[in-house]
């Protein structure tokens, strides 16, 4: 194991910590978010261009948080990740189509559990590189991913694409736009319960040692190169999950649906909500839908506007929008601790 | 009961472990010292499997461990600190101490995600280890802390906790001292003197404070340049005159004699 340098101990951590609220604030947050998020269809429900944005922030969101799975809590890199959500959404469409009947749990779990295999297999090289040639690897993964459905047209129909029934229990089907935002909801909150229930156990902590130390994560018995390939894994399956959701959303999968540019956006998302947070790159998600529905009208725009939003945020907010909540709580304790300061002239040491 | 023989361990010309023998009872604190160089890391490195050496073997108890793969040498009870501290930055001190307590019964991602009773006594089993590790070392104060956080002595103490939550039966100690001040070299060495009765593990210790070394262990292997130069009850090894030699040089050796325990002989 001579490759394996305890240098590799010393690497910069790619993470910047997020600083959170106390306990009782975060709680209120959460609660606040999800009622928002429960009622919104009351408000919004008959503008079926405004349902469709919402429910793509949470199929983003998803996707998203697979990501950042993978480059904040993993600390491994991938500009493919739209390629995962590519075999999640053909996945979908194909089980949905060939498989009458097919209750929609199945068909979610079926096309996680398949993004997950092709996942693993990326996984198998990866786990032995890091930086730059993961970086690569995943780049070229994702553009491959809608070239081989372009040209696989027996099984893809090539450019035309698949067309997706609405998701269906039984006999009860779910074709408006309120129905898939809900839908959509709660394939969310329960891949997000799971995604936090594997980060607090021994499993997220076996992620995070090989982020911040593969020598040290190794002496403490973890299997490095296995560790990535269970991440790979997992990251993968979620985002055939979002892939599923975004499959039935649009109603159609085609090598379109899934550009390399995608997959940039997600980044871009992860970054702008800040590594190793859930909520930040949920926070993410939204950003990035709101952004592409308000230039659909005007094609190009998007990475403008979102390439700004990074680097401004960057500037002003390094950790990410995960970090706003501590930020504004800090300014507002400034804020109340001046006031009555004011009043008081100050005195030559502080003018001078 | 560890055991090295004949290992030798060079990069491209330069030899970092020469025709090495080893032995450490179970039970007792060991010490390896040596100046800047002589090979002490180089040891450590061999016998967690991080360098793989030329020739030689390494037994444990029964295990032959340059059979086994760097991250299965803690199933066999050996875990180490780190000279450089390589602690999990981002994580705090608890969870660190849990990453050291996780490999004792690694459940699968399916036990974790759906909490099944494996997971769960995992985690409590681990959660007392751990409470038991920051009580030892009485850095409780430090348990929500970040590790990236804490200054280097600090940051010491919980990169030996780790290696303690693992249940080990052998501690490889890497500087322990190193970054302390040397006011609390004292304490240090007394909770290393410790471990044997209070953690059922032997200890193999690195360090350059001669201070520490003496006062903490009951047997010491003196290295210079790869090679074993000296062995025996700290007293024997400190008036050894090779030893003198390698820290302190021939010419200033017969001068100094009585002022090196003193001067730490730093290397």
């Amino acid at each position: 194991m001579s490759e394996l340098s305890l240098s590799a101990a010393r690497r910069g951590a790619l993470v910047k910590s997020i600083r959170k609220l106390p306990l009782g604030l975060r709680m209120l947050a959460i609660v606040a978010v999800a009622i928002v998020a429960i009622v919104f269809p009351a408000f919004e429900g008959s503008d079926s261009f405004v349902m469709y944005t919402a429910t793509q922030a949470l199929v983003y969101g998803l996707a998203i948080v697979s990501l950042n799975l993978l480059v904040g809590f993993g600390g491994q890199i991938s500009l493919g990740q739209a390629g995962f959500l590519a075999i999640g959404g053909y996945a979908a469409a194909l089980l949905a189509i060939h498989v009458s009947g097919l209750p929609i749990p199945i068909e979610v779990l079926g096309a996680g559990a398949a993004t997950a295999v092709i996942g693993f297999l990326l996984g198998l090289p990866t786990g032995r590189l890091r930086g730059h040639y993961l970086a690569i690897l995943t780049l070229g993964f994702g553009v491959a991913i809608p070239e081989i459905a372009l040209n696989w047209t027996s099984l893809t129909q090539g450019r035309t694409g698949l067309t997706v029934p609405p998701p269906r229990i039984g006999n009860t089907i779910f074709p408006t736009p309120t129905e898939l935002y809900y839908f959509s909801l709660v394939v969310l909150v329960i891949c997000l319960v799971a995604i936090f229930s594997i980060l607090a156990s021994s499993t997220g902590r076996a992620f995070a040692a090989v982020r911040d130390s593969e020598a040290a994560a190794t002496a403490m018995g973890i299997n490095v190169t296995a560790t990535k390939v269970l991440l790979f894994t997992t990251s993968a399956f979620f985002a055939g999950v979002a892939g599923d959701l975004d499959a039935h959303l649009q109603g159609l999968v085609s090598p379109d649906s899934f550009p390399f540019s995608l997959s940039l956006f997600f980044f871009a998302a992860v970054v702008l909500g800040g590594l190793a947070s859930v909520w930040g790159s949920l926070a993410g998600a939204v950003i990035l839908a709101v952004i592409e529905a308000e230039t659909s009208s005007s094609s190009g725009w998007e990475p403008v506007i979102l390439g700004g939003a990074v680097v401004l945020l960057l500037l002003f907010l390094p950790r990410g929008l995960a970090d706003f909540p501590y930020r504004a709580q800090q300014a507002l304790r400034r804020w109340r601790g001046r006031k009555p300061r004011a009043a008081v002239p100050p005195s030559r040491a502080e003018v001078s | 009961m560890l055991g090295l023989r004949g290992v030798s361990l060079s990069f491209g010309g330069v030899k970092a472990i020469d025709n090495l023998d080893l032995d450490l009872s179970d039970g007792i604190v060991g010490a390896l010292i040596g100046a800047n160089g002589a090979g002490k890391t180089s040891v450590l490195n061999v016998i967690n499997r991080f360098y793989e050496p030329q020739s030689g073997s390494v037994q444990y108890d029964d295990v032959d461990i340059l059979r086994l793969r760097s991250h299965q040498v803690i199933k066999h009870g050996i875990s180490r600190s780190f000279q450089n501290v390589a602690l999990f930055n981002q994580l705090t001190v608890f969870d660190n101490l849990l990453v050291g307590a996780d490999h004792i019964s690694r459940p699968g991602l399916l036990t974790n995600l759906f909490r099944l009773p494996k997971a769960r006594r995992h985690g409590r089993e681990a959660r007392k280890r751990a409470e038991r590790v920051l009580e030892f070392l009485d850095i409780s104060h430090l348990r929500a802390r970040r590790a990236s956080e804490l200054p280097f002595g600090e940051r010491k103490l919980v990169d030996m906790g780790r290696a303690l939550t693992t249940d080990p039966k052998l501690l490889l100690l890497d500087e322990p001292a190193a970054g302390m001040p040397e006011a609390r070299h004292e304490s240090l060495a007394k909770l290393i003197r410790q471990i044997p009765d209070e953690w059922e593990a032997s200890v193999l210790l690195i360090d350059h404070s001669m201070a520490l070394v003496l006062s903490a262990a009951s047997h010491v292997v003196a290295m210079d340049f790869g090679a074993k130069i000296a062995e025996g009850s700290p007293d024997e090894v400190r008036s050894d005159p090779r030893v003198i030699d390698a820290y302190l040089g021939p010419q200033d050796a017969a001068q100094q004699d009585g002022a090196q325990a003193e001067a730490g002989l730093e290397g």
